[in-house]
C-alpha cells in the first residue's frame, strides 16, 4: 500500500521535479516505507511505499523489460499469481515477484483493456513512453483514491491525496461551494468535483487517459449492473447461499496474499464476524483482530466484539475511545480525510489503525461493503415499506413496520405518530427515480442555513444539483428492481465516495495500515448483484443470504442480533469544555473570522444543544459539518502548507533519477 | 392572557430560532406543513413539544402528538389557543 504522485508535462515539456519530491513526501503516511521517483522529459512520476509484498525488490516506480513503461500504483493486485503465470506462459519475463510488476506486463500484453484483467484494489499511474501517454487508472468501487488538477500551462498533476497536489505550489486552495452544496445533500461530493476548486477525482472504475497533446478522453471500464427487475434468474435459495459462501471464501483467500502478517477487525457485527471467521477456521490459526470500544455506552459494543473473539479465540485488542479523545483527533481526521465531515465516526478508526500499527501490524481486513453488497442497511428496508404501504396508503396497518425500524424511532417511541407523518412525505411518489433516499436527502436545506450568505449564493438550487446527479448515474437504472436502485446510490455515492475513503483507506492510511475489502471483490458484487430481491431481504430480515450463508461459522447471538449501526459521539466532542482546537474553531470569533458560516446561527446552535445536552440528527451533522469544514479551512485555505500534528515514522529512502 | 398574534409570534420566533438558524427568510407560511417543508424533522417536534409544555406551560399528552395540532403555525396556534382556555 502506497501514496502516489506526480507531473506529466504534454509536448516534451520539462517537468518540475523538485515540485514532485515535495508532492510526494506530503504522503509520507501512506508509505513509510521507501521512497522512488522516476523522471523523463515530460514526465515524474512518485512514489512511497508502505512494504506488504515482495519486500526486497518490489520497489516503484517500476519499469518493463525496455524501460519504456513505468508503474506508479497504490493497492494490491490480488490476483497477481494467477496473472503473472498467465503472462509468463504468453513470453512475458518478469525481473520481481511484486503484484507491481503484473500491471506493466498485463498492459503490454492486453493494451488498454489490461484493467479488466486486475482483482484488486487500486490506483495507478502508468506512463507508456513509446506512446507518450499517461493513464491514470482506479478500482472499480473507489477503494484507492487519486485525484488530478490541470494547470493552465497544461500540466497536469495527480496523486493519491489532493494535499500532494496543494504542495506543487501552482494550485490555490479555495473551498468548492458547489462541492459543499452535494455534501450538504448528499453527504458526499459527486466525481470528479471535491471540496476544492480545480481539483477533480478520478471516479472509481474509470481511466484517464492523457496524450502528448494533452488532450483528455475518460472512460468507465466497470460500473454496478443489475439485472432487469422482471428478468431474474430462477434459482432456488440454496444456490444463492452456496455461490455466496464459496465466492466469499475465495476472496478472502485471495486477499490473504502477503509477506507480512494480516490481521482482521471485529466490529461488532456480522460482516467483521464472518471475515474473521473464514480467516480462522481456513487460513491463520494464529489470528489477530482489533475492536473499538466507546466509554459512552450507547455507542459501545464490545459485549459483541470480545464474545465474536472469544468464540474464534483470536488474540484480540481493543482500543477504548471517548469524546475527549475524538475532539482530539478531529483536527487530524479532517487533515487526512481532506473533506467536510458529517460525523465524527472516522475518528475512533483512526485511533484503531493506530492501535494495529502499534501491535506491529500492516494489513487488516474489515467487513466493509457487506451492508451495500449484500442488503444490510435500515435505508433498504425503509424504502421496502413505504413501498408497501404506498401500494395501500390509507391503511393503517402497512406503516406499523416502520416501528422498530429506526434507532429515533425506537427511542422515541411517544412520537411514533408524527414519525408516520414523516415518511409518509412523498409516500406515494413511488416512481421517483431517488425514491429511497430522497427522505434523507432535504436535510440538505437545513444544512446550507449553516453557511454564510455568500457561499449559499454560489451554490447551485436542488433541482440543478439532482440534475448534476442523474448526469453521473447510470440513466438505465430505471429498469432495475426498486431496492437495487437503493443499492445502487448507497454504493454510488455513500460508501464509494464516503465510506471507503473518509471511514477507510484515509484514516488507515494515516497510520500506515492497509485495509482490505473481502466483500468488495468485484466477483462478490457482481455475483451478489443478480441475487433475486426477495432472497436479499426476506421479509424484513436484512442480509438474508449471507446470514444463512455463514451462520454455521458464528454464535447465535451474532447472527440473529439486531443491526445496529456503527456511530460516534459528536456534540459533546466539541462543547466549550473541550481543549482542541475543532471546539476552538467553532467558537463566535474564529466563524467570524473565516467567514463560511452564518456565525450567530451556528451560535445559537451550538447553545442550544449545549443547554439541552442532547441534539437532533439534523443538528450533530450541522455541527459536525461547521467543525470540520473549519478545520479543513484551517489546515488548507488559511495555511498555504499541509499541517499534522502526528507524522508517521519516516525511514528509508531511494531516490532514483534517470 | 396572550392573544392568538401572540402566540403566532412566540411560535414563530421559537421555529425560526430553533430550526432555522435565524433565518426568518426561511420560515413557512403560517398554514404550511412543517414536515412537508423539511422545516423540522422528528426530533424537532419533540423540541416543539418541549417548547409548548416549557415556554408556554401547557400539558401535552400522547394523543395530541398529531399533526392537526402540530405541524403549522396555524395547527399550534389554534391547539395552543384551545390549551390555554382550558379546552
Amino acid at each position: 500500500m502506497c501514496g502516489v504522485s506526480g507531473i506529466y508535462a504534454p509536448r516534451f515539456a520539462p517537468v518540475d521535479r523538485a515540485a514532485v519530491v515535495r508532492m510526494t513526501r506530503t504522503l509520507v503516511h501512506r508509505g513509510p516505507d521507501e521512497e522512488g521517483f522516476h523522471f523523463a522529459l515530460g514526465i515524474g512520476l512518485g512514489h512511497r511505499r508502505l512494504s506488504i509484498v515482495d519486500l526486497a525488490s518490489g520497489q516503484q516506480p517500476l519499469c518493463n523489460e525496455d524501460r519504456t513503461i513505468w508503474v506508479a500504483f497504490n493497492g494490491e493486485i490480488f490476483n497477481y499469481l494467477e496473472l503473472r503465470r498467465d503472462l509468463v506462459a504468453r513470453g512475458h519475463q518478469f525481473s520481481t515477484s511484486s503484484d507491481t510488476e503484473t500491471i506493466v506486463h498485463a498492459y503490454e500484453q492486453f493494451g488498454l483493456q489490461f484493467v479488466e484483467h486486475l482483482n484488486g484494489q487500486f490506483a495507478i499511474a502508468l506512463w507508456d513512453e513509446r506512446a507518450r501517454r499517461l493513464l491514470l487508472v482506479r478500482d472499480r468501487v473507489g477503494i484507492r483514491p487519486l485525484f488530478h488538477a490541470t494547470l493552465p500551462c497544461g500540466d497536469l498533476l495527480f496523486a493519491s491525496e489532493m494535499k500532494a497536489l496543494l504542495a506543487h505550489g501552482a494550485l490555490q486552495a479555495e473551498l468548492d461551494p458547489v462541492g459543499l452544496a452535494q455534501t450538504a445533500s448528499f453527504w458526499v461530493t459527486v466525481p470528479p468535483r471535491t471540496s476544492f476548486k480545480g481539483i477533480e477525482e478520478l471516479a472509481p472504475g474509470s481511466m484517464l487517459i492523457v496524450d502528448n497533446e494533452g488532450r483528455r478522453t475518460l472512460s468507465q471500464y466497470w460500473r454496478h449492473r443489475f439485472p432487469d427487475a422482471n428478468d431474474y434468474e430462477d434459482r432456488p435459495l440454496d444456490y444463492w447461499v452456496g455461490e455466496t459462501r464459496q465466492l466469499l471464501h475465495d476472496a478472502v483467500t485471495l486477499q490473504l496474499r502477503a509477506d507480512v502478517p494480516v490481521a482482521s477487525y471485529l466490529s461488532g457485527g456480522l460482516d467483521s464476524s464472518i471475515i474473521s471467521a473464514l480467516v480462522k477456521r481456513f487460513h491463520k490459526t494464529d489470528l489477530r483482530t482489533f475492536s473499538v470500544s466507546f466509554a459512552d455506552a450507547s455507542f459501545d459494543e464490545r459485549a459483541y466484539q470480545q464474545r465474536m473473539a472469544h468464540y474464534l479465540d483470536t488474540l484480540h485488542t481493543e482500543i477504548d475511545v471517548d469524546a475527549s479523545a475524538i475532539g482530539e483527533r478531529f483536527s487530524d481526521v479532517v487533515w487526512l480525510a481532506e473533506r467536510p465531515l458529517m460525523r465524527t465516526a472516522p475518528a475512533p478508526l483512526l485511533s484503531l489503525a493506530g492501535l494495529v500499527r502499534r501491535n506491529g501490524i500492516k494489513v487488516v481486513l474489515t467487513g466493509e461493503g457487506a451492508d451495500e453488497v449484500f442488503g444490510g442497511y435500515d435505508i433498504f428496508r425503509e424504502d421496502k415499506i413505504r413501498r408497501f404501504w404506498a401500494r395501500e396508503a390509507g391503511s393503517a396497518w402497512r406503516p406499523l413496520a416502520l416501528s422498530g425500524l429506526n434507532e429515533f424511532v425506537r427511542r422515541d417511541a411517544k412520537m411514533e405518530q408524527l414519525w408516520r407523518e414523516f415518511f409518509r412525505k412523498g409516500l406515494e411518489q413511488v416512481a421517483d427515480p431517488f425514491y429511497s433516499h430522497r427522505l434523507r436527502w432535504e436535510g440538505g436545506a437545513a444544512m446550507r442555513r449553516a453557511f454564510s450568505g455568500e457561499l449559499r449564493a454560489q451554490m447551485p438550487d436542488e433541482p440543478q444539483l439532482l440534475e448534476d446527479l442523474s448526469a453521473y448515474l447510470d440513466p438505465d437504472r430505471d429498469r432495475w428492481h426498486p431496492s437495487c436502485r437503493a443499492q445502487y446510490l448507497e454504493m454510488t455515492l455513500f460508501m464509494s465516495c464516503y465510506l471507503l475513503n473518509s471511514q477507510g483507506d484515509r484514516m488507515m492510511m494515516g497510520e500506515s495500515v492497509e485495509g482490505r475489502v473481502p466483500f468488495l471483490d468485484h466477483r462478490v458484487i457482481e455475483f451478489a448483484a443478480r441475487i433475486p430481491p426477495r432472497y436479499k431481504i426476506r421479509g424484513l430480515n436484512e442480509k438474508y443470504v449471507l446470514k444463512r450463508a455463514f451462520a454455521d461459522l458464528l454464535p447465535r447471538e451474532i447472527v440473529e442480533r439486531p443491526k445496529k449501526p456503527y456511530r460516534a459521539p459528536i456534540v459533546s466532542c466539541f462543547l466549550a469544555d473541550k481543549d482542541n482546537l475543532a471546539a476552538e474553531l467553532l467558537r463566535r470569533p474564529a466563524l467570524e473570522e473565516s467567514g463560511l458560516f452564518n456565525a450567530a446561527g451556528v451560535d445559537s446552535l451550538l447553545r442550544k444543544v449545549t443547554n439541552k445536552g442532547v441534539a437532533s440528527e439534523r443538528d450533530e451533522m450541522i455541527i459536525a459539518t461547521v467543525a470540520s469544514t473549519q478545520l479543513l479551512n484551517h489546515h488548507y485555505i488559511r495555511a498555504r502548507s499541509p499541517r499534522r500534528t502526528v507524522v508517521a515514522d519516516c525511514t528509508g529512502e531511494r531516490v532514483e533519477l534517470t | 392572557m396572550k392573544t392568538d398574534a401572540e402566540i403566532r409570534d412566540t411560535i414563530r420566533k421559537f421555529v425560526i430560532e430553533n430550526f432555522l438558524m435565524g433565518d426568518g427568510s426561511a420560515m413557512p407560511a403560517d398554514d404550511q406543513s412543517f414536515l412537508e417543508t423539511g422545516t423540522i424533522d422528528s426530533i424537532g417536534a419533540l423540541e416543539l413539544v418541549e417548547f409548548l409544555e416549557g415556554a408556554l406551560g401547557i400539558q401535552v399528552k400522547d394523543t395530541d402528538l398529531v399533526r392537526d395540532n402540530l405541524d403549522s403555525v396555524d395547527n399550534l396556534a389554534r391547539f395552543v389557543g384551545r390549551r390555554l382556555v382550558g379546552g
